[in-house]
């Protein structure tokens, strides 16, 4: 599957759950926008578990695009959670009252978890990560393991705030795409998990992949914070 | 830190909740559970202070979302200074 299709897939299909059943509410124009970015970080993180960068195989400049595209993309999540707090903080300067530890248990994880995203994205550049591992496989581990973590507090996040994913039935749909899906593919060997294929795969073009994705979120955040306030 | 952090203002109008039933949130005058103000309990009693969010948020916001998903005129959803903002209101 090409990476773009991957991509819209999951950008659609994760706050479309809320459109199964339950209440379809809209909670405010900006409010709504601010938390589409937030899915678009959520399901960025579902598509770096399925494209990790791994080789794969693949001849070297394509390989070479695989792995700047996981990390560009990475990169991007963390700017989407940052737009989506920012957001938020910007619309109602009262939401500060949830960064402190008063907050409510979601949105403490929330905040773990963009905390753990910094920590991630953080410790993959090369210089931190040949300080911080001795080895490409401890790397490797401890970073799939953060990455799983991470992944289980924006779950808790999401279905603890109970406006978009309010009931049981959605909220285990998303436990499912956004933990199930990883802890799946994490346990299949290397050779079966899925190939996320790319048109272009000149190194050099990543970092132009993920302006796209990223315009894409923003304007998929706008489709969709009309479609809770209009329908 | 948690425990004592200060109580947000408050901006509600008995006046748009008419139809809505006095016992539902003066619960307090079937249940002998107390008199005075509701905040007097729920923020002094250690039993309950620390769900005072989730009490008021599951009592006042589910309402307001539930009547806007049925396609009537609800109170505030989810901006937290569409309720948390002082007011004279009776």
């Amino acid at each position: 599957m090409g990476h773009r299709t991957l991509l819209l897939a999951l950008a659609i299909a994760l706050p479309g759950i809320g459109a199964l059943g339950g209440t379809w509410v809209g909670a405010g124009w900006i409010w709504d926008a601010a938390n589409a970015i937030g899915f678009s970080a959520a399901a960025l993180m579902i598509f770096l578990h399925i494209e990790t960068g791994a080789a794969r195989n693949r001849p070297a400049p394509q390989a070479a695009f695989h792995a700047r595209l996981h990390a560009n993309v990475a990169v991007l999540a963390l700017i989407l959670v940052a737009l989506h707090a920012g957001m938020l903080l910007a619309d109602d300067w009262l939401t500060l009252e949830y960064w402190k530890l008063s907050a409510p248990a979601y949105m403490l994880a929330g905040l773990g978890g963009a905390l753990v995203l910094v920590a991630i994205v953080t410790s993959s550049y090369p210089r931190p990560r040949c300080f911080l591992f001795e080895s490409a496989a401890q790397f490797r581990r401890i970073h799939g393991i953060a990455a799983l973590t991470l992944s289980g507090l924006i779950t808790w996040h999401i279905a603890g705030s109970a406006l978009y994913l309010d009931t049981p039935f959605k909220q285990a749909g998303g436990g499912v795409a956004l933990v199930g899906l990883p802890l799946w593919l994490l346990r299949r060997p290397a050779r079966q998990r899925p190939v996320v294929d790319a048109l272009r795969r000149e190194p050099d073009t990543a970092k132009h992949e993920v302006v796209y994705i990223g315009v894409g979120a923003v304007c998929l955040a706008i489709v969709y914070s009309l479609a809770r306030n209009l329908l | 830190m948690i425990d004592n952090r200060p109580a947000l203002p408050l901006t509600f109008a008995h006046l748009d909740h008419h139809e809505v039933n006095c016992i539902t949130c003066h619960h307090n005058f079937v249940d002998t559970t107390g008199q005075g103000l509701c905040i007097d309990c729920h923020r002094r009693n250690p039993e309950i202070r620390s769900r005072i969010e989730p009490m008021f948020h599951t009592l006042c916001r589910d309402c307001h979302v539930e009547k806007r998903g049925a396609g009537n005129d609800a109170g505030p959803v989810r901006r937290c200074a569409d309720c948390h903002t002082a007011d004279d209101a009776p």
